[in-house]
């Protein structure tokens, strides 16, 4: 169909028209901090432990610390998981298979990085066989510790959900 | 049992191997055997009731040769719980080949293969050589357990 | 249809449920499992190479960092080999700490292993429990060392702290309340009639391949071997102690776990005769104490944390070898050290007991059900990093 007010919302692709749409209305100002604010409490890592802070990672999902009431649920398949933890050392054969989750994970996607070999290598910063996660994945938050206490766990979840309801991690893109 | 009764029956075992036995107090004896022995020297031990490993190490001296031991003990034999013996061999550096003690020791499965792994040693005879253990399928080069290869070191050593 | 061609191969990890950092590839006919490999290595941080290029006191720390469940039983079999080759012995006090400590630590090991287990097979009330009741014991122990998990406690010649005011009280309320405790677990877990049929009669190991196959800890003497490193080769306190030697007969994975809630139960007993037999006197061996300047002793004495002499920044360990070998909650922890004099060891080898237990994975699964794999699995409380160092 051709049209004189070509390149004006009303005309064109239909389809690609209501993308632009939704898109423009959900980073409005009501809806976006309602998108937020749904995004922020549903976290949920999924189960990949890459290294020994998964003792504490477990530790902070049990009763004492109980992360669950932040949202804050462990589940099973990276296709229904949105937050990716890093839980320690990154070996060269752990980060491709942690590429392929979070690849395989859907947007918007988090990744933390847990513990002192999270962030520099640690106490294994000269091993031959470990990678920086930040080399290789978008981090968002890091905890420092070795490991870290179960408590600085939640205060990177709740340092996440702060940056998620600011608007600074989320962006809808057509 | 005492210490000194079984290293003598350890020595009397082991004579016509060429075996050199030592020992440290209070439980420790080191049999040493060239490496054709090995399998003969293990089959012995095992038959005393030495009937598992407890750690495979191969030791790098460069450029002069390389050691293997096999620090052995028991589990049916309460008695002899106690004592550990190291049987050991010597390997010459250009060609760090000796017969895999599967047959003899099934516990060892993982631990040649380890020490294959990162040290390079060939243990003829064992089902996995020249498969990767812990380092990944696409590493090449110096085996890491070796001294040649190098990590970054800091402070005044650096 | 030819056998060979119904095979299916299936890869398990190293992202699954059950948490661990490991690949499993299973060979798969039907539901029965023909062959099943585990591909390990995913955690592997070279922990020996590193030992080479660091003091001996830093690689306190380090073989800590593989096991982290439990901690205590590589830092002390690391120490008690240097000291076997340094030829110092700590005082008695130090060794009745040694063993308070491990004894901590290996019930709530123990805690984490069985929790982990109660995930794998679908029960996640057992791993709430059981993780929830890892914490006071956790919590004895940061009060004794500082630390959550990684304590870093003991040192050549001694420990680094002594007992703190009122330990005793705080110990006997959390064994009072682990005994009051432990029925509730046969009621809502073990004698759940899911968990018996899941872990009873499934991944049976015989006691003559236990043996073969060198297998340790819990799950050698669930095989009816009574093999324990604190009765064969006594160390620390334990040979002043009494206690049994945990053994079942079954072999299998309900076995495996059932060891290790009565050493639970053996372990209350120990701590208990620890804190009223401890003897008082220093926690730090004479040759190292009278290192420390005059000042810094009277301080010593009056807190209980050590300071470091300052020979400890470069501790030269005298040519030789030594083998030390612990009891850990998951098995025996093997050190081997080759010294040449340095300041560095020349080789440290360093066996943990899920290295040494990887081979069962092998062995159990032959001819199991797919879905038995993570009941066998957990019931050999597997700890991947351990296994890869």
């Amino acid at each position: 169909m051709v049209c004189a007010l070509e390149g004006s919302m009303w005309v064109g692709n239909l389809e690609k028209a209501a993308r632009k749409a939704a898109a423009w209305l959900v980073n409005k100002t009501p809806i976006r901090s309602l998108r937020d604010w749904g995004i922020a409490f549903s976290l949920w890592p999924v189960h990949f432990t890459t290294a020994c802070c998964g003792a504490e990672f477990g530790a902070s999902a049990a009763p004492k610390f109980d992360t669950e009431r932040f949202g804050f649920l462990p589940f099973i398949a990276s296709r229904q998981c949105n937050v990716l933890f890093i839980e320690g050392t990154l070996s060269k054969k752990m980060a491709e298979a942690a590429i392929w989750v979070y690849e395989q994970m859907p947007d918007p996607k988090f990744v933390v990085a847990m513990g002192a070999c999270g962030i520099d290598g640690g106490i294994f910063w000269n091993s031959y066989n470990i990678v920086r996660p930040k080399d290789i994945l978008p981090v968002h938050v890091y905890i420092p510790g070795c490991p870290p206490r179960p408590e600085a766990v939640a205060q990177a979840i709740i340092m996440l959900q702060r940056k998620i309801r600011k608007g600074e991690l989320v962006t809808y893109e057509v | 049992m005492k210490f000194e009764e079984l290293k003598n029956q350890i020595e009397e075992r082991m004579k016509d191997l060429g075996a050199e036995i030592s020992g440290k107090e209070p439980n420790v004896v080191d049999v040493k055997v060239p490496r054709e022995k090995m399998v003969e020297a293990a089959r012995r031990l095992k038959e005393m009731g030495f009937d598992h490993v407890k750690a495979v190490t191969a030791i790098d001296y460069p450029n002069e040769r390389f050691e293997v031991v096999y620090v052995s003990s028991s589990y049916s034999n309460l008695d002899l719980a106690y004592f550990i013996v190291n049987l050991r061999t010597d390997l010459p550096y250009d060609d760090p080949r000796m017969p895999t003690l599967l047959e003899v020791w099934p516990s060892v499965l993982y631990q040649e293969h380890e020490e294959h792994d990162l040290m390079g040693i060939v243990f003829e005879g064992h089902p996995r050589m020249g498969e990767r253990l812990l380092l990944p399928e696409t590493y090449e080069g110096t085996p890491p357990l070796r001294k040649e290869f190098k990590v970054k070191t800091e402070g005044i050593n650096a | 249809m030819s056998l060979e061609e119904r095979e299916l191969e299936v890869l398990i990890g190293p992202q699954h449920p059950a948490s661990g950092h490991m690949r499993l590839v299973a060979k798969i006919d039907g539901d029965i499992v023909v062959e099943l490999r585990p591909n390990i290595g995913y955690v592997h941080r070279s922990v020996e190479k590193l030992a080479e290029v660091k003091k001996y006191l830093q690689i306190i720390p380090l073989v800590e960092r593989p096991s982290l469940a439990d901690t205590t039983a590589n830092n002390l079999a690391y120490v008690m080999a240097v000291e076997k080759l340094l030829g110092i012995e700590p005082p008695p006090r130090a060794q009745y700490l040694r063993t308070l400590l491990a004894e901590i630590n290996r019930i709530h090991s123990h805690f984490y292993g069985m929790g982990i287990h109660g995930v794998m097979i679908g029960s996640s009330t057992a791993y709430m429990w059981c993780f929830g009741d890892r914490e006071p014991l956790i919590e004895l122990a940061q009060e004794l060392t500082g630390a959550r998990l990684t304590y870093s406690y003991i040192v050549p010649g001694g420990v680094r702290r002594d007992l703190p005011q009122g330990f005793e009280d705080k110990v006997e309320k959390v064994m009072r309340y682990l005994e009051n405790r432990m029925p509730d677990y046969f009621d809502l877990y073990f004698n759940n009639p899911v968990t018996r049929a899941r872990l009873e009669g499934v991944g049976v190991l015989t006691k003559e391949d236990a043996i073969k196959l060198g297998v340790t800890g819990p799950n050698l003497r669930a095989s009816g071997v009574p093999y324990d490193v604190r009765r064969a080769e006594p160390y620390a306190a334990y040979p002043e102690l009494d206690f049994d030697v945990i053994t079942e007969e079954a072999g299998d994975a309900f076995a495996r776990v059932m060891v290790r809630v009565r050493e639970i139960q053996e372990s209350i007993k120990i701590i208990r005769q620890v804190l009223k037999k401890i003897p008082d006197g220093p926690i730090l061996n004479e040759k190292y104490m009278k290192m420390i300047p005059p000042n810094l002793r009277k301080q010593v004495e009056e807190t209980g944390h050590i300071k470091f002499p300052g020979v400890f920044a470069n501790l030269r360990v005298p040519a030789g070898e030594a083998v030390a070998r612990v009891e850990g909650g998951r098995g025996e922890v093997v050190f081997h050290i080759v010294s040449d004099g340095k300041m560095s060891p020349y080789r440290m080898r360093m066996v943990t007991p899920s290295f040494r237990n990887v081979i069962l994975f092998e062995h159990l699964t032959r001819g199991a059900r797919v879905a038995d794999i993570p009941a066998i699995y957990g019931s050999l409380d597997y700890f991947p990093p351990e296994a890869d160092r």
